[in-house]
């Protein structure tokens, strides 16, 4: 950790908001992101992500200087957005390999659930709206492995200390997660056979 | 040489560079010489392509602003909370000595109406075995009914001043017989942890049916030494309530076998299997060679499994992931104050003078069901780790 990280980990530690504030001052975006294409929402995102770095000051005096600041950081965000998802579902299991089923009732609810997907300027492209709309129909294992893969680039060592699990376990849920999202894909073949393949 | 499905399986590996190298040339010569996984490769390719692709999107207008409000928000009921438990621990010593003050009362005037002077030299010593003596179990009546309210008031937000049922015992230094309105142990207490002794008030209590002059004067006398056991059992009381996750990695094939005894460690630990993923994943997942189990271990045994699955397993590898902590005050914190809300608004629709809204009530009564479920669930998740055992040839 840089010696100013340290400094000003230190003072967090001791209550001081300033020092907090510059400390997570990099991470906003990131955590925000994290939880935006965890939600599939863009407010309930914002609420989220404040919440996150609230826990995060929190907990400061939990964290132990031995483990990277910012894997200790996201492994909140994950655990908040998880949570916030079992929530939405009001605790129902799902399987981890079930897809969503396309029935009436299931895209009802889904479009319910996850609210439109935000349509900013850079996300109006029809391709990428599919490629969110079957992100967010993934199961949450799943979906957080993409996230953390295939969107923010983290390695698999680092995916596994952010979810405590062995990086056996990782890999394996990576390559699970990005088949169903093929499928699912698959699945929107109109689109697919279109524009995707080029 | 392999087939296709497992090939398939390492697609996702050999896009991230994560095979050995000579698996990865397997991959790479069948791949040359296969075109439907040739296929797969390239769809699957262009799939996390579009991923990759999608951009990072801006923070909310005021996300900044916002979020030190709330900080600076945070840091003042940290610094009210802190206040409260200076004048807390004040009360809770003034209630013990006020309630071992009583008693003493009591019992002095027994004291001397038998003639029985004892001088406040003759005070024995044994205090300190008394001291020694006293068990969590006996740090009842009084005492426990401030301490543990104290305890309780800790745990909760809203924390409201426990019921100093002994009056006001002026902070004085009451010195009867001897007794002391601190004693060491309290004179130590830190802003954020409590060091209350119950031994003193304690042994007050049980010696009111003994009228012995030996345990009374033992009794008079306050030096005693703090009470580890007390200590404990008041950390106890502000424990904090964790979801513990584990995940644990075994380098081998799967196989019924292995199966099973993953299955006699987890019961041999108190624990159990959860039907998730067990039954219908395990099947599903063992003909990729590969097996999940999902178990539940109670928290005081989780070393107990972890050792018997090393020694289950042994010679083969076990590796065990670091244990997450998931602190649930907050929640439950959240749900007593929404329970408590609910609780207000049934009451008043339940009032004589409503008009009353049948729907509504019953709204609010499930409601008030469905979070008192949750607060047990969360009770009953703390006490356990969920592990996640993987059985994987890697």
């Amino acid at each position: 950790m840089a010696e100013s990280e340290k400094q000003l980990l230190e003072r967090a530690k001791n209550g001081d908001t300033g020092a907090f504030e510059q400390l997570i001052e990099g991470y906003q975006k990131k955590v925000f992101n994290i939880a935006f294409r965890m939600l599939g929402n863009y407010d309930d995102a914002g609420e989220l992500a404040q919440e996150v770095f609230i826990k995060v000051y929190k907990s400061m005096k939990n964290f132990k200087e031995e483990s990277s600041f910012s894997t200790w950081i996201y492994r909140i965000t994950t655990n908040v957005c998880l949570d916030e998802l079992r929530k939405r579902k009001n605790k129902k299991e799902v399987s981890i390999d079930e897809d969503i089923k396309y029935g009436d009732g299931e895209i009802k609810r889904e479009i319910e659930d996850h609210g439109p997907t935000p349509e900013t300027a850079a996300e109006r492209n029809e391709v990428r709206k599919a490629v969110n709309d079957a992100i967010q129909s993934l199961s949450d294992e799943h979906k957080t492995m993409i996230v953390m893969r295939d969107i923010r680039g983290f390695s698999y060592e680092e995916i596994a200390r952010m979810v405590s699990c062995p990086e056996g376990t990782v890999k394996s849920r990576i390559s699970r997660a990005r088949q169903a999202l093929k499928e699912i894909l698959k699945r929107k073949k109109e689109l697919f056979n279109g524009e995707y393949v080029k | 040489m392999r087939n296709c499905s497992e090939i398939n399986e390492m697609i996702s590996m050999y896009i991230d560079d994560m095979l050995d190298e000579d698996t990865r040339r397997e991959v790479d010569a069948h791949i040359d010489g296969c075109p439907s996984c040739r296929n797969e490769l390239e769809e699957l390719k262009a799939v996390l392509g579009m991923c990759v692709e999608l951009p990072e999107v801006e923070l909310p207008q005021g996300f900044g602003a916002e979020l030190h409000e709330k900080l600076v928000h945070e840091k003042e009921k940290e610094d009210r909370r802190k206040q409260w438990t200076v004048l807390r621990n004040r009360i809770v010593k003034i209630g013990a000595s006020a309630a071992a003050c009583l008693v003493l009362i009591v019992l002095l005037q027994g004291f001397f109406t038998n003639n029985n002077l004892m001088p406040a030299e003759s005070m024995t010593k044994s205090t300190q075995s008394v001291a020694a003596d006293t068990k969590n179990e006996t740090y009842d009546g009084l005492a426990n009914g401030v301490a543990r309210d104290g305890a309780s008031a800790y745990e909760y937000k809203d924390s409201t001043a426990p019921a100093a049922k002994e009056e006001a015992a002026p902070q004085a230094d009451l010195r009867v017989g001897g007794m002391h309105e601190e004693s060491t142990a309290n004179k130590s207490v830190k802003d954020d942890k409590e060091k209350v002794t119950g031994s003193n008030f304690n042994k007050a209590l049980d010696t009111t049916a003994a009228a012995d002059q030996t345990t009374i004067s033992a009794t008079v006398q306050q030096t005693s030494p703090p009470n580890p056991e007390a200590k404990v059992m008041f950390s106890q009381a502000m424990d904090v309530k964790e979801k513990r996750t584990a995940g644990v990695d075994i380098n081998m094939a799967g196989s019924a076998d292995s199966v099973e005894k993953v299955r006699i460690c987890v019961t041999a630990s108190g624990g159990e299997l959860y039907e998730r993923g067990t039954a219908k994943y395990g099947a599903a997942q063992a003909a990729h060679g590969e097996i999940i189990i999902s178990a539940r271990i109670p928290n005081s045994r989780y070393a107990q499994f972890t050792d018997s699955l090393r020694m289950a397993f042994d010679p083969v590898p076990v590796e065990f992931g670091a244990v997450n902590g998931e602190n649930m005050a907050d929640r439950i914190d959240e749900l007593n104050k929404a329970l408590n809300e609910l609780d207000i608004k049934i009451n008043q629709l339940q009032e004589p003078g409503n008009v009353s809204n049948a729907d509504e009530l019953a709204r609010l009564t499930s409601e008030q069901a469905g979070l008192r479920e949750e607060l047990a669930q969360i009770e009953k998740d703390t006490q356990v780790t969920f592990v996640t055992v993987v059985i994987r040839q890697k």
